[in-house]
């Protein structure tokens, strides 16, 4: 029986690290995804995510034209407020699934959840070029913005 | 000219005082008065007192509970208070945000503090406690940036407030 297991067990090790293969971190916090909204993020895009204009993009119903367009999704895990913050790939997975459906303008069930494994995937991989990727995601939206940063 | 408008007020005074007993005036007067006192001691639901944790501590102290992470002027001391701007200054949009536990009920409480802009420095009751403060790379939780920056009335810092935005759980 163990024989047949083990094998099992390498193959699935085979494709964790074929599907990207960073481990991600699980420690929690202990507070909820609004809690962590508050503490790392609202004070700069204020509490309904509408942001300062000129500085800060607005988040209001702007977050799902990212989730369309190709490299966007990777965006919101990659870009500095999100991979540079405090929280774990765990507690950050469970802050953008509330935020997404909350502020983005797009049904809970309209996205895919984020998993804490996919979080760990693409924030290993940095972003150089903040700005330049933005403006080119926001090239490919199918409306233009309705606020921009610059 | 003078005396008939006298009569006309002569007569109708005596027509209202004929038709109006006081005690019915005074008495009106006065349950309207209790009415309007009481009305606000009426079992309510108040969102705000709601939120507010208990309290103990002085606001123009450093060592006050809100203050746990806080760098700058105390504006309780400069003409405001832990959650209002003295006269003359803007509170800034963006700001910092932090916990801090409150002695009262033991329990975490999330703090935004607030600069007010657009005066000079206060000077008093500068308070650096620094608790939770992250390097600047984190700006979200740091407390050495300017947050003047997001005013209309320009970058001059007067002072720091403490509001509290609710339970951290």
């Amino acid at each position: 029986m163990r024989l047949v297991v083990l094998p099992v067990l390498l193959c699935a090790a085979a494709v964790a690290a074929h599907a990207g293969g960073i481990a991600p971190n699980l420690t929690r916090n202990g507070r909820s995804a609004h809690i962590n909204y508050m503490t790392e993020c609202q004070g700069c895009h204020l509490p309904d995510g509408s942001g300062q204009k000129g500085s800060v993009p607005s988040m209001k119903a702007e977050l799902h034209r990212f989730l369309k367009v190709e490299g966007g999704r990777e965006f919101l895990v990659q870009v500095p407020g999100s991979a540079n913050s405090k929280l774990s790939d765990a507690d950050l997975a469970a802050l953008l699934n509330w935020l997404i459906p909350k502020m983005g303008g797009i049904a809970a069930d309209g996205f895919k959840p984020y998993t804490p494994e996919e979080i760990a995937t693409y924030r290993s991989q940095r972003l150089v070029d903040v700005t330049g990727t933005r403006a080119a995601l926001v090239a490919k939206f199918d409306q233009p913005e309705t606020s921009s940063v610059n | 000219m003078t005396n008939r408008l006298d009569r006309i007020m002569e007569r109708l005074s005596r027509t209202a005082a004929r038709g109006m007993s006081r005690r019915s005036f005074f008495g009106r007067a006065s349950a309207f008065g209790i009415t309007a006192a009481s009305m606000p001691l009426l079992p309510v639901s108040r969102a705000n007192a709601a939120q507010q944790p208990g309290e103990s501590g002085d606001p123009q102290s450093c060592d006050y509970w809100r203050y746990c992470a806080i760098d700058g002027f105390l504006c309780s001391c400069c003409g405001g208070s832990t959650s209002s701007c003295p006269p003359g200054t803007e509170p800034s949009p963006i700001t910092w945000v932090g916990t801090c536990r409150n002695p009262v009920d033991n329990k975490d409480y999330v703090i935004s503090y607030n600069d007010c802009c657009g005066k000079s420095a206060c000077g008093r009751c500068m308070c650096n406690r620094n608790e939770g403060d992250t390097p600047v790379h984190q700006p979200a939780g740091s407390n050495d940036i300017n947050w003047c920056l997001g005013t209309e009335v320009g970058v001059v810092y007067n002072c720091s407030t403490a509001v509290v935005l609710g339970a951290a759980d």
